[in-house]
């Protein structure tokens, strides 16, 4: 077992030096003078220059590399151009916003995305059938844009029910928050539960037709059991794999959604950097996004090889 | 009727809606009425007003531009960069493939949206950075089922035949396994098509696509979403449009890989948008 999670752990380390590098030289493939930017139109030459110095932008660039990531390790993402602040501390303000948001996208798309596979596999009511297909396609192929201004169209400006933007800590204020939080979150999941109903559905599907079911069947055991039992422990394996891969891009996908309900998020963080092009603040959005991404997919691989073993002996 | 039908009849019609634009749409897409702003539908606005008083269905047929060039563009360059890498990688081997496939995977460690804004970072906000934006999201998968095509084919006896009959590389590469391996390529394509469409929309929404006055699709979802109490369809019959738009794509394409798959329930590739 430790063998396999060490082993994990080597493979994420080179996409982490590759993301590293790319980020911290993201600074020196912009268009014009960071430093510029920094100082304003109004800067000398002689400004520009000392600031450049200070910076340590005149070092060899392997050098200032390395600082930057002895800086990243312990902690210390640079000051934000646009207001002063550390970027680590704005970056800590702004992440419980998200993981709200992903945490719950996360519980409601698993919650509803199994039985709705299930409808989709064993109903014998042909209409549910096609309902969840068709859910399915919907979810896959609508924006999420779209829904977010369509819920927000229907719950806040038509039956005027449901806050359309904000956020509240879950511990201030517990009936607030999740009233601030049902639509940014039906936004999320109408998407990644359609995509897991999907995988989930496919892998029913043909875990139905594995040899071991009708071997159950001959030695009968009951329907329930069988469905139950085999076909959906077997079925739900997978599924954990694609959870995991994308549980990582909400916190991607937060960009979006978080823009569409004012939502004080990272995403929102990383999206206002980019328009004022405060690199500090991208630098550290864009790592600590990756890094999560890694680090949920790393979990869920072990938690996977903890369920299956076939994958720890395998490799 | 099959739904393939209805979805090649409706791409068919977003690309030549596109083309003729200017010939198709009622009104020009950026004249403003102030006299008439934010109404509803009507037989002179068939889909009403936006807050300047712009015809929105003028404006969605002219949106379609941007989109359907922005994506066609990005699949075309994500295609040919991702399918000769992944050929040398595959056809190759050795130091080539090992640093080509490590940093595919690490471009494809990094979530589509999160990729293409930092491409939008580098070339700045606008059109043609969305283009570049959504053309690097493509490579890697093109890039990773060519290699995988190439090494499925390599070995094969018509290959090995067309070897020994003294075909020089390039044509082995290009008359012999391009050509074979272009069912799933071509799948792979319309997939991409799909999400270039997602992310040229979801980039204008987020006001890094195409600047305004001209209309564009995520821009207008964006915009509307202001007057959602007076005007609901400002923001949302461009964003049905962009829904339907994908839906096909998506039928399309998942018919493409059955065919060459001929197994209903394989996934080859969840879709890679960002929820």
């Amino acid at each position: 077992m430790l063998r396999y999670i060490g082993f994990r752990v080597l493979q994420v380390l080179p996409v982490l030096f590759v993301a590293s590098i790319v980020i911290w030289g993201m600074i020196f493939l912009v268009p014009g003078d960071p430093v510029a930017l920094k100082l304003g139109p109004d800067a000398t030459p002689l400004q520009l220059e000392s600031a450049r110095e200070d910076l340590g932008l005149n070092d060899p660039v392997l050098i200032q590399y390395g600082r930057w990531l002895s800086g990243v390790l312990a902690g210390n993402l640079g000051i934000s151009f646009a207001n002063e602040l550390p970027v680590s501390s704005l970056i800590a303000e702004r992440l419980p916003a998200t993981l709200h948001l992903v945490i719950g996208t996360a519980l409601v798309s698993l919650l509803t995305s199994v039985p709705l596979a299930l409808l989709g596999v064993s109903s014998p009511n042909r209409t549910l059938r096609m309902g969840v297909s068709a859910y399915i396609s919907m979810a896959l192929a609508a924006p999420s844009f779209l829904i977010g201004v369509l819920l927000v169209y229907l719950f806040g400006v038509n039956l005027s029910v449901l806050p359309t933007g904000g956020y509240i800590p879950i511990w201030e204020d517990f009936g607030e928050s999740v009233r601030h939080l049902v639509l940014p979150i039906a936004t999320m999941s109408f998407f990644f539960s359609g995509l897991l109903t999907r995988f989930l559905k496919s892998s029913l599907t043909s875990e139905r037709a594995a040899e071991y079911v009708d071997t159950a069947r001959s030695k009968g055991v009951s329907k329930r059991q069988i469905w139950r039992k085999h076909i959906l422990r077997n079925a739900l394996l997978p599924g954990i794999t694609i959870f995991g891969l994308y549980v990582g891009t909400l916190f991607a996908g937060a960009v979006i959604t978080e823009s569409i309900f004012n939502f004080p998020g990272v995403g929102r963080l990383l999206l206002d950097a980019v328009r004022e092009r405060d690199y500090p603040v991208m630098q550290g959005a864009i790592l600590l996004v990756v890094v999560l991404f890694l680090v949920v997919n790393l979990l869920v691989d072990v938690l996977y090889s903890m369920l299956d073993p076939r994958i720890r002996y395998a490799k | 009727m099959d739904p393939l039908w209805l979805a090649l009849f409706i791409a068919f019609a977003f690309a030549l809606t596109a083309l003729l634009a200017p010939w198709v749409a009622p009104y020009d897409p950026i004249e403003q009425n102030l006299s008439a702003t934010l109404q509803g539908p009507s037989w002179a606005n068939l889909l009403g007003t936006d807050h300047l008083g712009r015809d929105i269905l003028s404006r969605i047929i002219h949106g379609a531009r941007p989109t359907l060039l922005t994506s066609s563009i990005a699949v075309l360059i994500a295609g040919s960069l991702g399918i000769s890498l992944g050929m040398i990688s595959g056809y190759f081997g050795g130091l080539a493939d090992a640093l080509i496939m490590r940093v595919m995977d690490f471009l494809l460690a990094i979530p589509a949206i999160l990729l293409a804004l930092l491409v939008i970072v580098i070339l700045g906000p606008g059109p043609s950075s969305a283009m570049f934006a959504v053309a690097v999201v493509g490579i890697p998968e093109f890039a990773r089922l060519s290699r995988s095509q190439i090494l499925s084919l390599r070995t094969r006896e018509f290959v090995l035949a067309s070897k020994s009959a003294g075909a020089s590389t390039t044509r082995l590469l290009f008359r012999v396994l391009l050509p074979n391996s272009a069912g799933p390529l071509v799948a792979q394509a319309i997939v991409l098509a799909a999400l270039a469409v997602f992310l040229e929309a979801a980039l204008s929404f987020l006001g890094l696509g195409v600047p305004p006055p001209d209309p564009s699709w995520g821009q207008m979802v964006s915009a509307g979403k202001s007057y959602l109490q007076y005007a609901p369809g400002y923001s949302l019959f461009p964003g049905v449009a962009i829904a339907i738009l994908i839906l096909s794509l998506d039928v399309i394409a998942d018919r493409i890989r059955l065919h060459f798959s001929g197994d209903e329930n394989s996934i080859t590739e969840a879709p890679t948008k960002a929820a």
